[in-house]
């Protein structure tokens, strides 16, 4: 009997090879966008922590500086004075290649000579000479380095070959004496583009003696609490000493909004692959219910029958998981570049990333597509086995039972509706519960489609009726009275459809809250920064001088000034902005909260400070309240006066006036000047006078520009989320269309009774475009409303949860337009297929077909 | 993770640093020597040329010759003792340190790490009682002030590990290493003054000019101070000896290995010898000693005067290799007849480069009263 069974499906299965095609797809593109995004983070972290096994070793603390860069005395003080074992120091920093400019190269400059305690991978070099030969050589021959075999590969190197890299002072040539090994921990992405040098030569080619980037070191046990202790007494105001554990958590947690809200769009994805699978594991069962019907009628049970359903997805969804795994993996390593560049500009250098794979993360998406899989399924599964053998035969039993389902779908979805938009508002901080509610929320509203088309569908078809007649009528009731088909069509579509409303929607309100802080910010006409330094990791910083020479320039009628600092507070490390501030550039703060006269004077005179709203946000601070600051002068305390706007940076920082920075800190350069010019000052003269005080490290913009610029950062910064937003409207798509396809295939009889009784092959093609044009338009008039919910939701629950900040809603009707011109154009694109081909069969054949 | 391959690279670095340390005898092609790292030595002593080489006695002066001689190739720094706290529970220790000079190019750097003078030291304590050996290294480059030695006065250091005279000249060295195991902090007063070795300080190691080394040595070191082995503390006296040494090169390709003895006797008398040990087996002629006298005189000592005599061997589990253990000296012209034994067998130093090094105790006779006394020996360049 089972193998009658087996064979009898998968003789069906293979005579729907593009049913089975479409089923495979909706699993594999929903596993492989979760997995992707999966994938491509994790790497991000991964990569971090394989590049300090790399470069470090098993380490278990680190010394840092609050600027980044770490008096390499402090090494001496603790190695000599103190005495304290297992330390690595480190300078690392980015070089050009002169023969492949662009192409990122990081430099790490370690001591060949330390504790192998570490086991560093460095120590695992091969050359033509012995390993120790070479690590010695590092030592004592300069513009020395190691490669890893792959780099040298690429760049056609041998042990002992030259690598021209470009310094501010030329071409230098950098001697290869050695590979770095590769082994089954470290990824041989992570070594590409990765050279070792000694300390030395670091310090030579990135021009920064007497700095180091950090100082590792490693605890061999309990007798090393008091090396930790003296190392801790030993800090200044300006370092710190933090676990390697720690140090990942704090990345975990920084990128931890950026990670759940992309989870979220790969799991919208998977999402809709689920309406694709259940879609077209329906049209399987419902193509075979006449199958079902006769096995049923020759004794097969109904647990046979569900089994045989479950174990067919079952097998559809291992294929496409694998498919899916396979295809996330490529993806995964597109997405990778992406997130790492938003990672590395917003949150912490990376250095190199790869790609690095996990069995459990594999294993996850297997789970997940199996999971989604049988889900889906159980419907059509049950409803194959609950009918009786003869009933099973019958099609319009099951649209009668949908029918009835309908009603019951719709309530649940109400309640669903319901249960998220009161989890939106009660789950407090959660980014997590705050997605959850969307999901929800989505979840609810496309329970609600079947029965919201079936009603406006009669209200459609009497009215109709009553201007187009029977021909007229056709189209909505067709819609209708198929409902167990095109709801879920409707359904996937309008999620799509009203992810994108609401995505755009709220994507339009952030760079408007962004463009117009941008705008009250910039108060100067001219700002001087200073690029990037290429060799360094850290900004360089302008000159009191060049603001002195500045000043003394004609047309100046003032100044302001910041520098972008980290400052050490009890929390751990915080971004700090000092500024000198003059009244023009005062009015360029946007306070959350209200402002009297005397803030200004305050703020100036006192030890306070202001904060961001995502630092208040995350720091759960409140104005009034004290903020205690590692100073050269112990903790001192600062008040917290006013908590403005910043959309800067979503961890937030604190603002403090120069005078007080430089009571308790060292007194550093700037990161950028404000110029004000006279008002009757001729500013093309003004700007050409400046610029010629500038050194070629300093840049020159106008305000305009820097508006220019700043906003392409933050359309950068979407390119993720729109990359997945499409990928997920892709997959919507293909669910519509396969519906629709598998839809207008199965009336192939149907329309070959409405030929045989006259109606012309351009009224059938009429006929199915506006059954699909209907089904377009329901999803996207149902997509408005949701989308418009999920907007607010982003806006006022997820970004805030996620990033501290508010914006103000900027209702968008061009985006809502759109949004019914996408759904309604995918709808009747994927109408064409079905119509061409009905309207070219012929009567006679069409009716042969069943 | 293969655990192996780092190991090695440790040992690699170390060998090719020590190599010239405890001596180029080890650069000799004999097969089973071939040890990694060896070969690639050429590439390090390519540059030999450069460095001044040891060919005729020279003026000493101090502090100035306490510090480092950059333009020879190696030095050293070495201390070594006999302890014992106020129950007699005995102890040995040594602590050296090595420079070695990785080329003679000038440093035009803005870079302080750069540099091309390298410091390993080597600390160790023998502990008597429980016949537990401990043993341990740093390395470092002299730079930054992480390694070095000073001029105007005895000061040698590789981070935390340091040896320093106190005040001015014979003023008390006082000497500090520790490791999570173990650490000694001793306070050594010179009692004798400074000797030079050889011929006025001049030490010919082997027949090719430039084989030799600047060689002197406190040979009586009155030590008190504290050790302390896993948590337990040690008040302890003893005497100490301290060799300073360096050269560019010194044994010749003939030459395998070398035994070295430092002895200290109760009646105020010391000796030291090495014999350097020949591929061949023949007494090499350049083995050379002295006894230093109570009167502060020396006695010259050459192969022809003294006879060693190896009594027993120890088998190292460690590395499998047999060292003597056991010896019989004899120095006819002072009518001396001594034993000597280690105070425990296993002292040998399974650091990167491999070494044994250890205190040992003195029986017998001069001039037909009975003799005893404590020192350390030295047993480089054996192998299996």
């Amino acid at each position: 009997m089972t193998s009658i069974l087996v064979r009898a499906n998968r003789n069906f299965l293979f005579q729907h090879p593009w049913q089975l095609a479409l089923a495979l797809i909706g699993i594999s593109l929903g596993v492989a966008v979760v997995i992707a995004i999966d994938l491509a983070l994790e790497s991000s972290l991964q990569s971090f922590q394989q590049i300090n096994q790399v470069v470090s070793g098993k380490t278990s603390h680190r010394i840092i500086a609050r600027d980044g860069n770490l008096n390499e005395k402090l090494y001496t003080q603790l190695r000599v004075e103190l005495g304290i074992p297992n330390l690595a120091p480190v300078i690392r920093g980015n070089i050009q290649l002169a023969n492949h400019p662009g192409e990122p190269f990081k430099i790490y400059g370690i001591d060949p000579l330390i504790e192998d305690t570490f086991q560093s991978t460095w120590r695992l070099q091969t050359s033509n000479q012995k390993s120790a030969i070479s690590l010695i050589r590092l030592v004592s021959e300069a513009n020395t380095a190691l490669i890893a075999k792959v780099t040298a590969e690429q760049l056609a190197l041998k042990i002992n070959d030259h690598l021209a890299i470009a310094t501010p002072k030329g071409t230098l040539n950098l001697k290869i004496i050695g590979f770095l090994n590769q082994n089954s921990t470290i990824s041989s992405q992570i070594l590409k583009n990765l050279m070792i040098t000694d300390i030395s030569t670091a310090q030579e080619i990135l021009n920064q003696p007497g700095k180091l980037s950090f100082i590792e070191f490693m605890s061999e046990g309990n007798n090393d609490k008091r090396f930790l202790e003296s190392i801790r007494n030993h800090l200044t105001a300006d370092t710190l000493l933090i676990t390697s554990e720690n140090q990942i958590q704090s990345m975990r947690q920084m990128t931890k909004a950026f990670n759940i809200n992309l989870k979220a769009l790969g799991m919208l994805s998977l999402l809709i692959g689920m309406f694709l699978i259940y879609n077209t594991m329906t049209f399987l069962v419902i193509q075979r219910r006449r199958l079902i019907g006769g096995l049923r009628c020759i004794g097969v049970t109904r647990r046979q029958i569900f089994t045989l359903i479950i174990s067919e997805a079952l097998f559809l969804a291992c294929i496409g998981s694998l498919l899916g795994i396979f295809l996330g993996v490529l993806i995964g390593n597109a997405l990778l570049q992406l997130t790492s560049t938003t990672i590395e500009t917003i949150y912490y250098q990376v250095g190199q990333v790869a790609l690095i794979i996990s069995p459990e993360q594999l294993g996850k998406g297997m789970i997940l597509g199996i999971g989604a899989t049988i889900f889906a399924v159980l419907p059509p599964a049950w409803e194959a086995t609950k009918v009786s053998p003869t009933s099973s035969l019958i099609r319009s039993q099951l649209e009668r039972k949908i029918y009835k389902f309908t009603h019951i779908a719709g309530i649940l979805g109400l309640i669903s509706v319901l249960g998220g938009v009161i989890l939106a508002f009660s789950s407090e901080k959660s980014i997590f519960l705050g997605l959850a509610s969307i999901f929800i929320l989505l979840f609810g509203f496309a329970l609600m489609i079947p029965g919201l088309t079936v009603l406006m569908m009669k209200l459609l078809e009497k009215i109709s009726n009553h201007f187009l007649g029977i021909l007229g009528s056709l189209p909505p009731r067709m819609v209708g009275s198929e409902i167990s088909r095109t709801g879920v069509a409707i359904a996937a579509l309008m999620i799509a459809v009203s992810a994108t409303i609401g995505m755009d929607l709220m994507v339009n309100s952030f760079r408007q809250t962004v463009s117009d802080w941008i705008t009250t910010s910039l108060r100067a006409d001219f700002y001087v920064s200073a690029l990037s330094n290429q060799s360094s990791t850290q900004k360089q910083l302008i000159d009191q001088s060049v603001k002195d020479k500045i000043n003394a320039l004609p047309g100046v009628q003032m100044l302001s000034s910041v520098l972008h600092t980290r400052i050490i507070s009890e929390s751990g490390l915080i971004k700090a902005s000092v500024f000198e501030l003059n009244n023009k550039s005062q009015d360029g703060f946007i306070f959350k909260q209200k402002i009297d006269g005397n803030l200004w004077q305050q703020f100036e005179q006192r030890q306070t400070i202001f904060i961001t709203e995502s630092f208040a946000y995350f720091h759960e601070l409140k104005v009034g309240e004290t903020l205690f600051l590692h100073t050269k002068k112990g903790h001192q305390p600062f008040k917290i006066i006013g908590i403005y706007s910043d959309y800067s940076g979503d961890q937030g920082h604190i603002a403090m006036t120069r005078k007080w920075y430089q009571q308790y800190w060292k007194n550093s350069g700037f990161t950028g000047i404000g110029i004000y010019a006279d008002t009757n000052a001729n500013q093309q003269q003004l700007k050409q006078n400046i610029q010629k005080l500038l050194t070629p490290e300093l840049t020159l913009k106008s305000n305009q520009s820097i508006y220019k610029a700043s906003m392409e950062i933050f359309e950068q910064t979407f390119v993720i989320t729109n990359a997945l937003r499409w990928i997920a409207a892709g997959i919507a798509f293909t669910g519509v269309f396969s519906a629709l396809m598998a839809l207008q295939f199965e009336r192939i009889k149907q329309f070959g009774i409405l030929r045989a009784i006259g109606v012309t092959q351009r009224q059938l093609t009429l006929l199915i475009m506006t059954e699909t044009g209907l089904i377009g338009l329901i999803a996207g008039v149902c997509a408005i409303p949701v989308g418009y919910f999920m907007a607010y939701i982003l806006i006022f629950i997820v970004y805030l949860r996620s990033f501290g900040w508010t914006m103000a809603f900027h209702f968008n009707v061009s985006v809502l337009f759109q949004g019914l011109a996408l759904a309604f154009t995918a709808a009747l694109l994927a109408g064409i297929l079905p119509a061409i081909k009905m309207a070219q069969t012929k009567p006679a054949e069409a009716l042969r077909s069943e | 993770m293969n655990l192996k391959p780092v190991a090695l690279a440790g040992l690699l670095l170390l060998i090719s640093l020590s190599l010239f340390f405890v001596g180029p005898l080890l650069v000799t092609d004999s097969p089973d020597h071939s040890l990694p790292g060896t070969t690639s030595l050429a590439v390090l002593s390519a540059v030999d040329d450069q460095f001044e080489k040891v060919l005729k006695p020279r003026k000493f002066t101090f502090p100035r010759d306490h510090g480092a001689h950059e333009n020879y190739r190696t030095e050293w720094w070495y201390f070594t003792g006999n302890l014992q706290n106020q129950s007699g529970r005995k102890f040995g220790y040594q602590l050296t340190f090595f420079r070695y000079a990785l080329n003679r190019k000038n440093i035009t750097s803005i870079s302080a790490w750069r540099s091309n003078q390298m410091y390993m030291a080597h600390l160790a304590l023998t502990d008597v009682e429980n016949k537990r050996f401990y043993s341990d290294e740093k390395f470092s480059r002299s730079a930054n002030g992480l390694a070095g030695s000073k001029t105007n006065k005895f000061k040698v250091w590789l981070h935390h590990w340091s040896a320093e005279q106190q005040g001015a000249e014979n003023s008390p060295i006082h000497l500090t290493a520790e490791t999570s195991q173990f650490s000694i902090d001793l306070l050594l007063q010179i009692t004798k003054p400074l000797v030079l070795q050889g011929q006025e300080g001049f030490s010919q190691k082997s027949s090719e000019p430039g084989n030799a080394s600047y060689y002197y040595s406190y040979t009586r070191l009155k030590t008190i101070g504290t050790i302390r082995v896993a948590n337990y503390f040690f008040t302890v006296s003893g005497i100490s000896w301290m060799d300073r040494e360096w050269s560019t090169s010194s044994l010749s390709a003939e030459q395998i290995g070398w035994d070295w003895f430092a002895l200290q006797f109760s009646d105020n008398t010391e000796l030291m010898y090495y014999q350097l040990r020949r591929k061949d087996g023949r007494t090499d002629k350049n083995n050379s000693g002295a006894v230093f006298l109570a009167d502060h005189s020396k006695i010259p000592l050459g192969p022809a005067d003294i006879t060693v005599k190896i009594l027993d061997q120890w088998k190292s589990p460690h590395s499998g290799i047999a060292y003597p253990s056991h010896w019989q000296l004899s120095i006819p012209s002072q009518q001396m007849e001594i034993e000597i034994k280690p105070l425990i067998n296993n002292q040998e130093l399974n650091l990167s480069y491999r070494y044994w090094e250890g205190a040992v105790a003195i029986r017998g006779s001069k001039k037909g009263i009975p003799i005893t006394g404590q020192g350390y020996v030295e047993l480089a360049g054996y192998r299996n």
